[in-house]
């Protein structure tokens, strides 16, 4: 498994990009401490309310990941990012924003060499992010967590995958941005995918 | 659902062991997935049997050699993958089989289900 870490933005302590090149031809991107441009349009919106401890996180924390796994007749992909806001309640709001599926195409993704890949989160998939962001009640305790980043391939995305992202999402949010290293990345997401 | 099919449309085509095999070597190189093995396992079944393929079985046995071939040249996946799609003129959506995706349905998005006009009654809208 090698590591690259592509971009840490000039100035700012917890605000990384970090590209890695997994084994099996897999490849991921991370955003600690930064969303990628992608707010779409929200059309409707997923939430649950989950009974958590007080959050021992004391600033709002961002992250974002995006995955493409090779399959030989097929590629993975999908792309996750969230926001955490903790508060001083024994509540967790988990907020998924749900995209319609005429989004912007772009160019600049993991899948866009191989598929059309589009900004967004179509409802077929919110229902496993929402199942994968249900351990952050017990990771991340009390506050909002705002699932409102997204990106997906026409071919290439699956339930499954978002699923995935989101649980890996909850464990970097978890994690000390300022100090985490390429290969406590790359152990979260071998435990997820 | 010839459409998806490109040259491989109402043609049969019988599996060769040894191709076969390099096309399990290839899929090796990205781990374990199981919609692959199920259709290495259809392929293994027509052999065994002495039957022809078709549809997406000859679609998935015809990419994966193709892809194979590339990626050997020194292709990275994405590039190989496409080309090997091009190669033949099929839709992405032809390399699975519509009973693997069936199987399968966490994997598979509804543009497959559409794409063989599987019944999405019981997927989320």
């Amino acid at each position: 498994m090698s590591s690259t870490t592509i971009g840490v933005m000039p100035g700012e302590l917890t605000s990384q990009i970090i590209t890695l090149n997994l084994s099996y031809h897999r490849k991921m991107r991370v955003w600690l401490g930064e969303l990628p441009p992608l707010k779409y349009p929200v059309v409707d919106s997923l939430e649950r309310t989950l009974k958590a401890r007080r959050s021992q996180i004391y600033n709002r924390k961002s992250a974002a990941v995006e995955m493409l796994i090779p399959k030989g007749g097929r590629a993975i992909y999908g792309l996750l990012g969230a926001e955490f806001q903790p508060e001083l309640s024994q509540e967790l709001l988990v907020k998924v924003a749900v995209s319609g599926t005429a989004t912007q195409q772009l160019d600049w993704l993991l899948a866009s060499r191989l598929d059309r890949a589009y900004m967004g989160l179509p409802s077929e998939y919110c229902h496993g992010v929402l199942s994968g962001a249900l351990s952050a009640a017990e990771i991340l305790g009390s506050g909002l967590l705002h699932i409102n980043c997204a990106a997906y391939g026409e071919v290439s995305s699956s339930p499954i995958i978002f699923n995935q992202l989101a649980s890996t999402i909850v464990k970097l949010l978890a994690s000390n941005i300022q100090s985490v290293l390429d290969s406590e990345i790359t152990a979260i997401v071998e435990a997820n995918f | 659902m010839d459409y998806l099919l490109g040259d491989f449309a109402g043609k049969e085509f019988p599996v060769e062991l040894e191709k076969l095999n390099t096309i399990e070597q290839h899929t090796a190189q990205f781990g374990k997935w199981k919609p692959n093995e199920a259709m290495l396992a259809r392929l293994k079944t027509a052999i065994a049997e002495g039957r022809n393929i078709s549809g997406a079985d000859a679609s998935f046995y015809f990419h994966e050699l193709k892809e194979a071939e590339l990626m050997q040249t020194g292709l990275d996946y994405a590039e190989a993958h496409v080309r090997a799609l091009a190669e033949y003129n099929v839709s992405p959506y032809s390399l699975y089989h519509p009973e693997v995706i069936e199987a399968f349905p966490d994997e598979f998005n509804n543009n497959w289900r559409n794409a063989w006009r599987i019944n999405q009654s019981n997927h989320h809208a």
